[in-house]
């Protein structure tokens, strides 16, 4: 039958044989469905399945014709053998045909669950799909023992998500659809209390293992929610029983979620830099409100936090939360902070959740001043390098700090100190101020670490007034702040801090300035008429 | 009876003017008196207060007196309101006519007239006592109320003849009808009455006779005076009449009458006027290009800051929406004392136009005018101008000639197609060895074609001075000037064209024929120009909308440089517009384009490091006048820097990406030891540089040289930016690390001026930011400003008819309103004479009564008396 439906398959366009395979599968279906004389339909669809799995056709029909079989089956419960202990099986046909069956199941969901690193990923989604289905008539109408209807079967979640977290290949867009079952309360639950035996600290050096892992603790996330609405996958006809068999409180996933990540902390020994920063991320972002003793990570995230780049960002992130929520107290975090402000920063996604943190760590105005100049000093000296965007986010952000601390004022007032004088000693002093304002080089140093002993305070933000002749006009716009008169109310730095090239590049587009000014030399060559750089430099022809 | 009283009148006044007169000469005080009549008394004075001093209106009733006015009013309403009202009801008069009782009025004599005249007065004067003794004749005779001095006034002679003699009867046929005067009138009543109806007729038309006749002699005078008018002016109404014939003299004459006349033009411009126009045009677009190169609210120098001349009524009370800036600027002298050099003028786009308009003569000038030129140079230019000249004369007059020819060719209206710009089929056709050899066949007039192909068919295979041959004709033959709006259409799918055209040029070029798409580049460009300067906001659009769609191209993935036609075009935008603005709808978006493909893509190929070397080098010749800088653009030149620097494994550079900091890429150009350093001469960077892949050791060279160059020039350019320091530091760190031996001689001295420039800028010293110093608030000098245009718009504007009907209801309103009140006055006026006859009666009736008494009690006296004395007689 199957080599029938291949060669079938060869001879026309594919488009109308995959119809016709699946009406025939179709038929195929109903009729074992129908009668049980046309069992043996079954083991032509498995086989087919097989065929198609071997040859990489496409095996969707028949995904969707066993899930469509066995969700029927399991519903007329026909896979059901009444095994009483201390009796032998009894041997009738009726007894055999459900064993035959019931290794047919298992037979068909292996192949299913084997599916899932097709390399369709649209295939994988309906394995997965499919086998969630199964999953679920399986635990509204068990297998084995028809009494107990509301038994999770464990052991088909296990096997799925041990297909998940493959060590071969990224799962993360399966993930990504399985992300659709977190929102029932019983996958969740089942899934945090499997996680643990999922994972072993040899498994977890591979790499693709480790991503897919933490990608799945990504999708399963513990939320108010989630317990609110009591969404169950399986279970439904536990209201007519009389006492709940399970009950899926907050306290044992929360036990399951601390057993797990400090397994997982245990293995952090030698992980790579995507692996560890996805590790942070999904700390920061899922698991640390659920832990109960998250001073047991500082030692983590302070080792993270040595590690430069984005991964000391995220880890500054954690202990900013272990901070605030938890009281530590971290010394030389502004050091740390300090020394993350370094031109690299720019080319990282991470910049926005940088300034969004200086942000708040430099909000307070009780920090003394020359460490809050320090930092201007240096944003300042990243303005002139970075990208425009940023520095008009820099800008922003010096213009905040500066009137945040008054004392700041003496980056771009020097003369501050004069006022409120007499009159003829401010002439002397004058003088005085106008020699000693004169400086030779520029008092703050860039390389010291410490941002104390960076003698900020003495110098001046000429940097900004450098950027006021920015070629590009929002900068030079942004940075005229200085010779104006500050204002009393902070610049909003989530509006640009998302801003990208393009963004900025639309927006000069959208400013439809209607006049287009022309160059009024007429040229008599490809060059200018006067002072042409391209000619100093070129030879072009 | 009429000239009689004339008389009278005139002799009246007569001896009226004489008693003046002598009262006058023997009146001692007659000389003070008209002088305090002429002052006049202050408390008889009302004077109307006026509100506004309206110029240009005279006004009458400024002050008037009260007192003299209403004297005035009461005596017009004695002389005829209380007349009339006196004669109410009164249908006859009493007349004494008993002195010369028995005569006709034709009959009396002067004598019985004067002596009823006396009568009269007698009578009168015996009424009213008062005016007894009055020597002055006061009473002024009237007629019908009315004074006699005031009827002559409007008196007609004639027509009052023939009133007179028209309405009433013979004075003799009354007096003798009605009073029976005449005895010898025996017939009956019904005769006499039969005769004078005859005799009226007869007399009527006697008169109606007489009219006609006086009309017709006065028609005929008039005719005749018509006819003796023709004969003086010697044009009669038939010689008017006539026409002749007009002969071809005419014609051609009434043809030049109803032509169009020649517009009044200035006069043809010398040489040296026009060199003068040009060079003003010019400085005025130099300084409008200066004044957006400072942009909105840039830091102006306080040398040039202009304080703003502002009235008292443009305080900031925020009524007025327009800015003060609009409004002309002052006149000021600089701090040199040269005037008018900051006499900004507002941005017109006449200036524009006029550029426009500017044919190639002006442009000659521009030329001839270049200082910097030397003279050779000139003279050679000179010649080529002359020969580009006569070039240019051919084929205007070509043009010309053709225009009639193009006319009847039905223009088809295209629709506007946006530049698409895809790569040409036909690319290879394009070959350069391939050129099709005929200079002869160039037509002289062409028509853009209708689409691309036909324009790549038409340019292909020519060599690059024929195409641009054909350019400029196509460009002379669709000149805006000569048919307006589908010539604009024409030119500027000629732009796009055109912009497609070097699009294809460019992509896929390869080393072969680089040079060549320079070349044609070259000779398109000045015409490109020319096309962008008539339209200018269409075409710069246009430009716009293909700088988007490349950087739209580029987006997609940031990592990969631009290919070299981008790079083409950001070169065409400096040529074209004025890059130096502050903000520019063109320019601007370059630069961030420029920015991010700095910034953003993989160095790692011969062409990319070249292409980068571009952009710094275009983003360099927009910033050249601005003196703004783009840190990418100096971060790539630091890169280059470091690809040049060869690295041990284990050392690591700082690096800002693109760059990388570690492996093969981070070397790229770093060259070992070389042994023909010394063949090698100083090269610019070449064409081929910008299509080939592989390195070559030159070409290592040169990039690095040519950076270095650049970073001097750049670093030099931002001089006066007081945070250029900043910008040298980083690459003075790197250039301790470069390995100078191994470089050929040429690059040890662009070295050595690149790092003397960067150790000077880094030297320098820093001022700290003081804040500017604030300026004493000066008082506001408070002037009235005012206003130009007073549109008072309380009443809608309304059409003529209905404008005469409001003004005309108005006036009735106010006729009205002083009619009532004559009448009120009147009846006021009536009730009190009323009033005072009634007293008067009354008076006269007591005294009677009291008379009666009187009488009554002396009667009674006298009768009491006669009892008493009868009662004495009896005792």
């Amino acid at each position: 039958m199957a080599t029938a439906v291949g060669s079938a398959a060869t001879l026309a366009n594919p488009g109308a044989i995959r119809s016709q395979i699946s009406k025939e599968l179709r038929t195929k279906a109903n009729d074992f469905l129908n009668s049980r004389r046309n069992a043996n339909n079954l083991l032509d669809i498995i086989a087919h399945f097989q065929h198609c799995v071997k040859e990489k056709q496409s095996i969707t029909a028949a995904v969707l014709t066993l899930e469509v079989v066995f969700v029927e089956v399991l519903k007329r419960r026909e896979m059901c053998i009444a095994g009483v202990p201390l009796k032998p099986k009894d041997e009738s046909a009726e007894t055999k045909y459900r064993e035959w069956l019931r290794q047919r199941y298992e037979e068909a969901m292996s192949l299913i669950l084997s599916s899932f690193e097709s390399e369709k990923p649209a295939e994988a989604a309906q394995a997965l799909v499919s086998s969630m289905k199964l999953l679920a008539a399986e635990g509204k109408h068990p297998l084995d023992k028809c009494d107990e209807p509301c038994k999770f079967p464990k052991q088909r979640l296990r096997s799925i998500l041990q297909k998940l977290v493959s060590a071969t290949k990224s799962q993360s867009t399966l993930l990504q659809r399985f992300k659709e079952y977190s929102e029932y309360l019983d996958v969740v639950f089942y899934s945090w209390k499997l996680m643990q035996q999922l994972a072993t600290r040899a498994a977890f050096a591979n790499d693709v293992f480790a991503c897919n892992y933490l990608e799945l603790i990504n999708v399963l996330p513990v939320t108010k929610d989630l317990h609110d609405q009591q969404k169950l996958l399986c279970i439904t006809q536990s209201s007519g029983e009389s006492s709940q068999p399970e009950c899926f409180d907050y306290a044992p996933v929360k036990k399951c979620i601390n057993k797990v990540w400090m397994c997982l902390m245990q293995w952090t020994d030698d992980i790579q830099e995507p692996v560890h920063r996805q590790m942070l991320i999904i700390l920061l972002e899922r698991i640390l409100p659920h832990l109960e003793k998250p001073i047991l990570l500082t030692d983590f995230l302070m080792d993270s936090l040595d590690c430069g780049g984005p991964v000391s960002l995220l880890a500054l992130q954690g202990i900013f939360t272990l901070i605030q929520k938890h009281n530590i107290t971290y010394p030389n975090i502004y050091e740390k902070l300090y020394s993350m402000f370094e031109p690299e920063i720019f080319h990282t996604k991470f910049k926005a959740r940088l300034f969004y943190l200086a942000d708040i760590f430099l909000s307070s105005t009780h920090l003394p001043e020359n460490l809050v100049a320090a930092f201007v000093k240096r944003l300042a000296r990243l303005s002139l390098i970075a990208p425009p965007q940023d520095s008009i986010i820099i800008l922003h952000f010096i213009g905040n700090l500066i009137l945040r601390h008054a004392g700041l004022k003496r980056l771009i007032c020097a003369q501050a100190a004069i006022e409120g004088m007499p009159n003829l000693l401010k002439n002397f002093y004058c003088v005085y101020i106008s020699f000693k304002l004169l400086v030779s080089r520029d008092p703050f140093i860039m390389e010291e670490r410490d941002p104390t002993k960076s003698n900020a305070l003495d110098s001046s933000l000429w940097e900004v007034v450098s950027l006021q002749r920015h070629a590009i006009p929002a900068v030079a716009n942004a940075a005229r702040f200085i010779s104006q008169p500050l204002p009393t109310t902070e610049w909003d730095l989530s509006s640009v801090l998302e801003l990208k090239e393009d963004d900025i590049f639309d927006q000069e587009i959208a400013k439809k300035s209607k006049q287009y000014a022309l160059a009024f030399e007429r040229p008599q060559s490809l060059y200018l008429p006067h002072d042409d750089k391209v000619k100093q430099y070129w030879k072009l022809f | 009876m009429a000239k009689v009283r004339k008389n009278k009148k005139a002799l009246a006044d007569q001896v009226y003017s004489k008693k003046a007169n002598g009262a006058k000469q023997t009146n001692p005080f007659a000389s003070a008196k008209p002088a305090t009549s002429n002052r006049l008394n202050p408390f008889e004075v009302h004077v109307n207060k006026e509100k506004f001093q309206i110029l240009g209106r005279t006004c009458k009733h400024d002050k008037g007196l009260p007192g003299v006015s209403r004297a005035k009013a009461v005596k017009k309403r004695k002389e005829t309101l209380a007349v009339e009202y006196q004669n109410k009801h009164k249908t006859n008069k009493f007349r004494d006519r008993r002195i010369g009782r028995f005569q006709n009025s034709d009959q009396l004599s002067e004598d019985v007239i004067n002596a009823r005249f006396v009568a009269a007065r007698v009578e009168q004067l015996k009424q009213n006592k008062a005016s007894r003794f009055n020597l002055n004749d006061d009473d002024i005779l009237t007629h019908r109320g009315q004074t006699l001095e005031e009827i002559e006034h409007f008196r007609d002679e004639r027509s009052d003849d023939e009133d007179l003699e028209d309405d009433k009867l013979n004075a003799e046929f009354t007096g003798a009808a009605h009073f029976g005067g005449d005895s010898e009138l025996s017939k009956d009543r019904q005769s006499a009455i039969e005769d004078m109806i005859a005799e009226q007729k007869r007399r009527k038309i006697e008169i109606a006779k007489e009219k006609d006749e006086i009309y017709s002699l006065t028609e005929k005078l008039d005719s005749n005076y018509k006819e003796l008018l023709g004969l003086v002016d010697k044009l009669s109404k038939k010689e008017m009449l006539e026409k002749s014939k007009p002969d071809d003299y005419d014609k051609a004459l009434k043809e030049m009458i109803f032509e169009p006349r020649g517009v009044v033009s200035d006069k043809l411009l010398s040489e040296e006027d026009l060199a003068k126009q040009e060079r003003k045009r010019l400085e005025e677009l130099e300084k409008e290009r200066l004044k957006r190169m400072h942009g909105d609210g840039e830091i102006v120098d306080v040398n040039t800051k202009q304080t703003e001349h502002r009235s008292a009524d443009a305080l900031d009370d925020g009524y007025f929406g327009y800015s003060v800036e609009e409004e002309d600027e002052t006149l000021a002298y600089n701090l040199d004392g040269e005037l008018g050099t900051k006499l900004m003028e507002n941005v017109s786009k006449g200036l524009e136009e006029e550029s426009v308009e500017l044919d190639e003569n002006e442009e000659e000038n521009e030329e001839d005018k270049d200082d910097e030129n030397s003279e050779e140079e000139s003279e050679y230019e000179n010649d080529s101008n002359k020969d580009e000249n006569d070039d240019d004369n051919l084929s205007d007059l070509k043009v010309t000639d053709s225009e009639s020819e193009t006319e009847d060719l039905e223009k088809s209206v295209h629709s506007k197609k946006n530049v698409h710009i895809k790569t040409a089929e036909s690319k290879n056709d394009n070959m350069p060895n391939s050129y099709i050899n005929e200079n002869d066949d160039l037509p002289y007039t062409m028509d853009i074609p209708d689409n691309y192909e036909g324009f790549n068919k038409l340019l292909h295979k020519r060599k690059p001075e024929e195409q641009g041959i054909i350019i400029e004709r196509l460009i002379k033959c669709n000149h805006p000037k000569l048919d307006g709006i589908n010539n604009r259409d024409n030119i500027s799918k000629l732009f796009d064209f055109l912009l497609q055209y070097v699009n294809e040029l460019f992509t896929d070029a390869t080393q072969d024929d680089i040079q060549i798409q320079f070349k044609i580049l070259d000779i398109l460009n000045p015409h490109m120009y020319d096309l962008v300067q008539m339209i200018p906001d269409k075409l710069s659009n246009t430009l716009l909308d293909v700088i988007k769609e490349k950087y739209n191209n580029y987006i997609k993935n940031i990592k990969l440089f631009p290919p070299l036609e981008t790079l083409i075009f950001l070169k065409l935008v400096s040529n074209y517009c004025s890059t130096s603005d502050f903000r520019h709808a063109v320019v601007t978006p370059c630069y961030i384009f420029i920015q991010h493909v700095l910034s953003k893509a993989r160095i790692r190929t011969r062409q990319e490091v070249a292409g980068g070397l571009f952009l710094v080098t275009i983003c360099f010749e927009f910033s050249r006048l601005s003196k703004r800088f783009l840190p990418a653009a100096l971060n790539f030149l630091l890169g280059i820097v470091y690809l040049s620097i060869p690295k041990r494994p284990v050392e690591v550079l700082r690096i800002v990406p693109p760059f990388q900091s570690t492996g093969p890429m981070s070397k790229l150009l770093a060259i070992a030891e070389i042994e023909e350093k010394e063949i090698l001469n100083e090269e610019l960077l070449k064409s081929d540089d910008l299509v080939l892949t592989t390195f070559s050791i030159d070409f290592k060279i040169r990039a690095l040289n040519i950076a270095l160059k650049l970073i001097k020039d750049i670093i030099s350019n931002l001089e006066e930016n007081i945070g250029s320091n900043y910008l040298a530091i980083p690459i003075l760190e790197l250039f301790d690390r470069v390995h100078l031996d191994i470089y050929p001689e040429f690059v040890h001295t662009n070295f050595k001026a690149a790092k003397s420039v960067l150790e000077r800028v880094s030297k320098k010293k820093l001022t700290k930011i003081v804040p500017p110093e604030k300026k004493p608030k000066a008082l506001r000098l408070l002037e009235p400003r005012i206003e130009v245009i007073y549109d008072d718009k309380r009443r809608p504007r309304l059409t003529k008819d209905k404008e005469e009907r409001v003004k005309l209801v108005h006036k009735i309103r106010r006729e009205t309103k002083g009619a009532i009140r004559e009448i009120r006055r009147d009846t006021e006026f009536l009730q009190k004479m009323r009033i005072e006859q009634q007293i008067q009666s009354d008076m006269e009736r007591k005294e009677k009564v009291k008379r009666i008494y009187q009488e009554a009690s002396i009667q009674q006296g006298e009768l009491n008396e006669l009892d008493r004395i009868k009662k004495k007689k009896k005792f």
